[in-house]
């Protein structure tokens, strides 16, 4: 019972909450500011089609160095913890 | 460390792992330049259709991976650890200096500097092909040697 009313409450907060911030867009200004910028301005400033790429590769370049960094950790933490069978791999040879 | 008798040293190696039928082996053998210049295309023309490095360098792995499920473990032997552990730093540091072109022109670290060319040719989108490219490069190797590393892992050695 106890928990029903917990969820109840918690359904209604959220109906609340959407009711009073998660308004839609108008419908002559569907995408935001910072969207709106980045499909006017990218053919003209990155030179490139892919607006996705030129996000991850030009707009937010920062960002990807940070991706590109965990796998580098990755590699790393793996042929730390997995030095024995490197070694193993080394001494078995090639065939 | 415990010594091992030199005669069983001799004779130890990685047991041979069952290869897949005759249709799968060929299959993939066929299949080869397809699915790498499939990952080759997804990397290069990231900056003009969906795809780019990550996706690219994913597909040239899943290729590595066919192979090795239709050979076993052995085909992954021509592969050295030591050349993928480089060109995967290789990758890093390129980026690293991509993003330095920048600065050497008198902006900030990772603007598009060097950005040219017709929109929609090739050669266009500046450094963003030159990143999608090294990211490739990266993510293939790395995740390559991950995957050799893992596998080694799961070896029985007979001695």
């Amino acid at each position: 019972m106890q928990r029903i009313l917990l969820l109840l409450t918690l359904f209604l907060l959220a109906v609340a909450l959407l009711l009073a911030f998660g308004e839609a867009r108008p419908a002559n200004q569907p995408l935001g500011k910072i969207a709106q910028l980045y499909n006017e301005q990218t053919v003209a400033e990155t030179t490139s089609t892919n607006v996705v790429a030129a996000i991850n590769f030009d707009w937010r370049a920062y960002d990807t160095i940070g991706e590109a960094s965990i796998l580098l950790t990755a590699v790393t933490g793996v042929t730390a913890l997995m030095r024995r069978y490197i070694e193993r791999r080394r001494e078995t040879g090639i065939t | 460390m415990q010594q091992l008798p030199r005669r069983r040293v001799m004779r130890r190696q990685i047991e041979r792992q069952a290869e897949m039928t005759i249709i799968v082996r060929t299959l993939v053998r066929g299949l080869l330049p397809v699915l790498l210049i499939f990952g080759v295309y997804i990397v290069t023309f990231g900056h003009l259709t969906p795809g780019g490095g990550f996706q690219g360098g994913m597909i040239i792995v899943g290729t590595v991976m066919s192979f090795y499920l239709a050979y076993g473990y052995n085909i992954m032997r021509r592969f050295h650890e030591e050349d993928l552990d480089l060109t995967e730093h290789i990758g890093a540091l390129a980026y690293l200096f991509t993003g330095l072109l920048g600065v050497f022109f008198g902006t900030l670290f990772l603007t598009n500097v060097i950005r040219g060319g017709t929109p929609g040719s090739l050669l266009s989108g500046g450094i963003i092909l030159v990143l999608n490219f090294v990211v490739g490069l990266k993510v293939a190797s790395g995740t390559l040697l991950v995957l050799l590393i893992l596998l080694e892992s799961l070896q029985k050695v007979v001695i």
